[in-house]
This record gives structure tokens, C-alpha cells and sequence, in this order.
């Protein structure tokens, strides 16, 4: 084979090309002599790279700058070299003369010059594209273990990603995903949606959260709270789309378990607010009932018994007219009875209109009113003045009345009568208080003085229905306050009672 | 001064003969007329149904109204009877068992001229009755009718 010789002059090119591209290159390259090993040739891309100058690497050997650790590691690679004439190095770590770590592809041949067996060494820095690759494992870790479905679909809807989540939530795998249209997992009253979203994606909108629907590959429908923003490419243009889809179908259940018992509760609440409502109604027709119609047949067995003493009265012996005398009695009696009940049931369903009330202008007027009923009654009566409470009107009225009522009458065997209405200090607390000086009640059964209907005294020995401290008691209840008695049998009664600011009540009239 | 009726309107003959009692008792010896429940009274008032031919020019002295009565109740009565130019002014007394507040304010508030709860006590029923007659035939000044 007749080779051609190169002239001088295409010697002198090729020279000139290789060595600027020896110069110019941004790869590493060193020339080893492949017998001694040590550095023969070095690039400027390779000094820069590892930060020696020329003369610290020629004469040295690799290991000495720090290539394959140590001598001995090096040794052993060049006899590699040496025997297949080829090394190669996925990633080799190096150092640079300031102690950086660098991740390099190495790459070195043996070959002849001039009968000299030469390496030939090429390094790649590559510690910027394991730095990249370790990154996206980890996103791709991240991507794959998240429990929110990812997937990216390019511009057309065919799905570029999807995650494992993505095949849990969804059911479809990856391989049955990848390629084909997401339109998989739309349902068909949702497609306007899905192009409505793309539409957003391709002007480079975000949708946040967005709460919405999809079908599992079992056709079952997933609640989803999806974010999905544009994938951009190097340049900025919109490629296509990410999605973050969360399964929100727990969370819409326990929503709407939640709303369902909200209305049941609601729905208990009315009905129970309509039976409440009901009785009351009932009650207040009862009311009705008893002020009017129990009434009538008592007014005319008063009437008849009355007319019948009136007009026949001297056809009766006195025998007879005492008779008729106690059936006029016992009608008063039942009369009374019934009022005080009525006065009761209207205490407890009157609405209260609290106002500041004098205390002490009402207990006098209450104190005149038993005056002028029992003239020939002689009580001293003591009323504190400037006592005021915020109440309802009538309510306290009707207090007062059964209080000072109370006093008037338990004293009526007394002599030298004595009622005090005041206010004093009680364990700090302002409480009003009602003394007299009558005939007192026995502790022992203090529980029982302010039930309805009963009484610690026989009818014979003071009238009565026992009722009228049942409606105090409501009535300071109503007011959110308490009552209570202090007393000693012959040795006079005290009640107390507290009237708190009644709170949430503003329309003061 | 030509007519001293009485309309009383009353659906219980026992409270009819107490009232009527007491009210002769006490020397009332006008004529009284006697309906059993709203519908008869306001029959009568207007001459139609059962007094049907009645001459309406002459309305009573006085009304006594129940509140409880069958058909038309008393409060019903009195709101027709103030709604008629003919009757507006008629003396309406309210003659009941009932204390409710509320019938009292209701009434009033229809136009009635007074609130009278019936006494349960044979002797209560008696005076008030009685002054009741009083009041309204003899110090009273009635409208003038023209």
C-alpha cells in the first residue's frame, strides 16, 4: 500500500488545528508518557479545571495530583491501560488544588508516537450534570412517593407523567397512562372544564385548588382538589401541564356527614321547639280554661247558695244557713285558689321587660294597699329607702305583694308587729331582705316553704294556698337570682332574695 | 230617654238568672233582653235572621257582652258593632269571668266602654252588678241621639 507522504505544509496545518483544538477545548486532556507514567502534556481548560499551573503538572504523576487517590490505585489502573489500551471512567472523583470535590468522565487511550507508547487522557467535567441528575432522583423520589396524584400532560391532554399516587387514586398504572389522553379520567359533563383549564395553561395561568371531579378506571367518581400550573421548556413556551390532585372524596363525605347532622340536630331542635311550643299553647289555653271556665260553676254555686239564703233564708233553721254559709266559704276558698294559680302559671310565661325599678316607693305602696284591706291591723313597718333593682315591673310588684302579704299575715297574732324591708351585705353579695316579726316557721322544713300548694301552717290557723312563695321563687328564678328563709317558730321569718343585673335584656323602655 | 233596654248576651242560663237577679235586686227594672250568643246579638242589633223586621232605631241602653260565647265571641261582636256607623256608639260593657290581660286589652282596644270581671262571691256579684246599673242609667250621660 503506497501511502501518500504530507507535505510540510499540510503537516504544519494539521499542527496548527490540532493544537488549537488541545487549547481550546473544555474538556481536560493530559499525555502521559505510558512507561513512567508521568505527565508529559497538560491543556490550559485542564489547569484551570484542577487550579496547577503547567509546571506542577509535567514531571509528575497522576496520583501525585491527586488522580486515583494513590500510587498504588493508579499503578493498578495503567496496567488496565496498558494491557487493552483503553480506561474509561463513568465518574472518577477528583480535587482541585483548593480542595473542591469535582465529578469527572475520564477517558484515556495508549497510543504510539513515534514509537513511544503515549497516554492520551481526556476528563470531562461532569460534576455539574451529577449535581442535575442527583436533583431530579430526588424530585423523581419526591414525585413518586407523594400521596397527591402528579401528572403532567402535554398541550393535547396526552399524559407525560404519572406518579404512583396518580395509579392509586385513579387505578390506572403508568405504562396505561403514558401516551394516552387524560380524557381517561374526565367525566363527560366535565370535558367543557378540561378545555376551559387548558385555555388558562396555555396563557400561563396557575388554577389553584381547585375542587372538581374524576373517574377511576372503575368508573367510580373521585372528589379532587387539583392545582395545576403551564410546564415551561428552556425558552419559556408553554409545553404543557402539571397537575397536583388531591382525593378529596374523605373529606366531602365527612362535610357532608357534617351538614347532615347540622339539619338533623336543626330538624330535633325545631321539632322539639314545636312540642315546647305546643305545651305552652296547651298550658295557655289550660290557663284559659281555668280563669274562665272553673269560674262560671263556682260563681253559681256562690250565686245560688247566696240567693237561696238571701230569699229562703226564713225557711232554714241557723243549721241550715251555716251550711249554705260554708259553701259560700268554699267557693271563696277555690276562687282564691285558681287566681293564685293562674298568678303562677302567668309568672312563668310572661316575657320579662327589666327596667330600674324603686323598690321603696313599690314596697310602700304595696304596704298601703294591705292597710286599707286590713284597717283595724296596727304593724310598724320599716322600708329602707333609695332600695332599687333592675326587673320587670309587674313581676317584682307581684314579689313584693306575696312577700310583705306574707309578713302582714304571719304577724297578724303578734303584738307590736313589726315587717322590715332592706338591703344588706351577705358573703359580699347585695342582697334585699323581707323581716318580720310574726310567727316564724320551723327550719326543719324550710325545703318545703317554696313548693306550690304547700303550707307549714293549718288553713284554720292562717289562710292560704300555698302558692304565693312558689311564685316568688319563680320569679326571682326569672330574674336569675335566689331566695331563701331564715326563720325560728314564734320567733318571726326573714327571706332573702338576690336581683342580679339581668344580662343580653337592652330594650329598656 | 225613650228606651232602657238592656242587651245582655249571655250564653249561660245560670249566670243569666244571677244576673238578672242582682240586677232586679237592685231596683234595674228595665226591660231586658236576653241572647245566647254573638250571632242573635248582632241578629237583634241589625234586625235581620230571627228578629228580622225589628226596628233598629231603637238599640238598647246598654249592652252587657260575654267574652265566651258560641258562634261569634265577644270580642268578635264588639269589633262589628264598632265597625257599623248605627252602633259605634253603643255602650258596650265587657261582663266576664275572664282576668286575662290580654282579653282586657283587646277589648279596649275594640272600643269597649268598660271591663267588668264577673265576682265569683254571691255578694260581690251582687254589688257589682248593681253599680254597674247605676253608673250606666244613672250617672252616666249617654250620646246624644239625634
Amino acid at each position: 500500500m503506497n501511502i501518500p507522504q504530507p507535505t510540510p505544509h499540510e503537516i504544519h496545518t494539521s499542527e496548527t488545528r490540532y493544537r488549537r483544538l488541545f487549547e481550546a477545548t473544555q474538556d481536560g486532556i493530559l499525555i502521559l508518557n505510558a512507561v513512567t507514567l508521568q505527565i508529559t502534556g497538560v491543556n490550559p481548560f485542564m489547569m484551570e479545571f484542577l487550579g496547577y499551573s503547567r509546571d506542577e503538572f509535567l514531571g509528575k504523576e497522576l496520583w501525585e495530583i491527586g488522580l486515583f487517590g494513590d500510587k498504588g490505585a493508579s499503578q493498578t489502573a495503567f496496567k488496565v491501560l496498558q494491557e487493552t489500551g483503553y480506561l474509561r471512567y463513568e465518574d472518577l472523583p477528583l480535587e482541585t488544588r483548593g480542595g473542591k470535590r469535582r465529578e469527572v468522565e475520564f477517558v484515556s487511550n495508549v497510543y504510539d508516537e513515534d514509537g513511544q507508547q503515549v497516554i492520551l487522557c481526556n476528563i470531562r467535567d461532569i460534576t455539574e450534570r451529577r449535581q442535575q441528575e442527583v436533583l431530579r432522583e430526588r424530585l423523581a423520589a419526591i414525585v413518586k412517593s407523594s400521596d397527591d396524584a402528579i401528572i403532567s400532560t402535554d398541550l393535547e391532554s396526552i399524559v407525560t407523567t404519572w406518579n404512583s399516587a396518580a395509579e392509586k387514586m385513579f387505578g390506572h398504572t403508568e405504562a396505561e397512562m403514558l401516551g394516552k389522553s387524560q380524557s381517561l379520567i374526565i367525566p363527560t359533563d366535565r370535558e367543557d372544564e378540561v378545555v376551559r383549564i387548558l385555555d388558562m395553561i396555555k396563557r400561563g395561568e396557575t388554577l389553584n385548588h381547585f375542587e372538581t371531579e374524576r373517574i377511576g378506571k372503575d368508573g367510580r367518581s373521585i372528589d379532587v382538589s387539583v392545582t395545576i400550573s403551564p410546564i415551561k421548556d428552556e425558552d419559556g413556551n408553554i409545553t404543557g401541564a402539571s397537575k397536583i390532585a388531591r382525593d378529596i372524596s374523605e373529606l366531602k363525605r365527612a362535610v357532608k356527614e357534617i351538614r347532615n347532622l347540622n339539619a338533623q340536630l336543626e330538624q330535633r331542635v325545631t321539632d322539639r321547639t314545636a312540642q315546647l311550643q305546643a305545651a305552652n299553647d296547651e298550658l295557655e289555653s289550660f290557663s284559659y280554661s281555668v280563669s274562665h271556665d272553673l269560674r262560671a260553676p263556682l260563681r253559681h254555686i256562690s250565686g245560688f247558695s247566696g240567693a237561696l239564703l238571701e230569699d229562703y233564708g226564713d225557711v232554714l233553721d241557723e243549721i241550715g244557713k251555716g251550711y249554705l254559709t260554708e259553701v259560700r266559704e268554699a267557693t271563696r276558698e277555690m276562687s282564691r285558689l285558681i287566681d293564685d294559680v293562674l298568678q303562677l302559671a302567668r309568672v312563668t310565661r310572661t316575657e320579662i321587660t327589666p327596667e330600674p325599678i324603686n323598690l321603696s316607693e313599690m314596697a310602700l305602696s304595696v304596704v298601703d294597699a294591705l292597710q286599707t284591706e286590713f284597717p283595724d291591723r296596727s304593724v310598724k313597718v320599716a322600708i329602707s329607702e333609695g332600695l332599687s333593682a333592675r326587673g320587670d315591673k309587674r313581676l317584682m310588684h307581684i314579689l313584693l305583694t306575696n312577700l310583705l302579704g306574707n309578713a302582714w299575715k304571719f304577724t297578724s297574732k303578734t303584738e307590736n308587729a313589726e315587717i322590715t324591708f332592706g338591703q344588706e351585705e351577705v358573703e359580699g353579695e347585695s342582697v334585699f331582705f323581707v323581716r318580720d316579726n310574726g310567727s316564724g316557721f320551723d327550719m326543719a322544713f324550710s325545703d318545703k316553704l317554696f313548693g306550690a300548694f304547700q303550707r307549714l301552717h293549718g288553713s284554720d290557723e292562717f289562710e292560704g294556698t300555698g302558692i304565693g312563695l312558689a311564685t316568688v321563687q319563680r320569679i326571682v328564678n326569672r330574674h336569675a337570682g335566689r331566695v331563701w328563709a331564715d326563720g325560728k317558730v314564734d320567733n318571726g321569718a326573714t327571706f332573702y332574695f338576690t336581683l342580679p343585673a339581668i344580662k343580653g335584656i337592652e330594650n329598656e323602655k | 230617654m225613650k228606651n232602657r233596654t238592656i242587651l245582655l248576651v249571655e250564653d249561660n242560663a245560670r249566670d243569666e238568672a244571677l244576673t238578672l237577679r242582682a240586677l232586679k235586686k237592685s231596683g234595674i227594672a228595665n226591660e231586658i233582653i236576653v241572647t245566647r250568643d254573638g250571632v242573635e246579638a248582632l241578629e237583634y242589633l241589625f234586625g235581620t235572621g230571627k228578629y228580622e223586621g225589628r226596628d233598629v232605631s231603637i238599640l238598647p241602653h246598654l249592652v252587657m257582652l260575654d267574652l265566651k260565647l258560641p258562634k261569634l265571641d265577644g270580642l268578635q261582636v264588639l269589633a262589628r258593632l264598632r265597625e257599623d256607623e248605627r252602633t259605634k256608639r253603643l255602650t258596650v260593657v265587657m261582663f266576664t269571668s275572664s282576668s286575662e290581660e290580654e282579653d282586657m286589652i283587646k277589648s279596649y282596644d275594640l272600643g269597649a266602654n268598660s271591663y267588668v270581671r264577673k265576682p265569683v262571691d254571691f255578694e260581690q256579684f251582687a254589688e257589682v252588678t248593681q253599680k254597674l246599673g247605676i253608673y250606666w242609667f244613672n250617672l252616666n250621660e249617654p250620646v246624644p241621639s239625634h
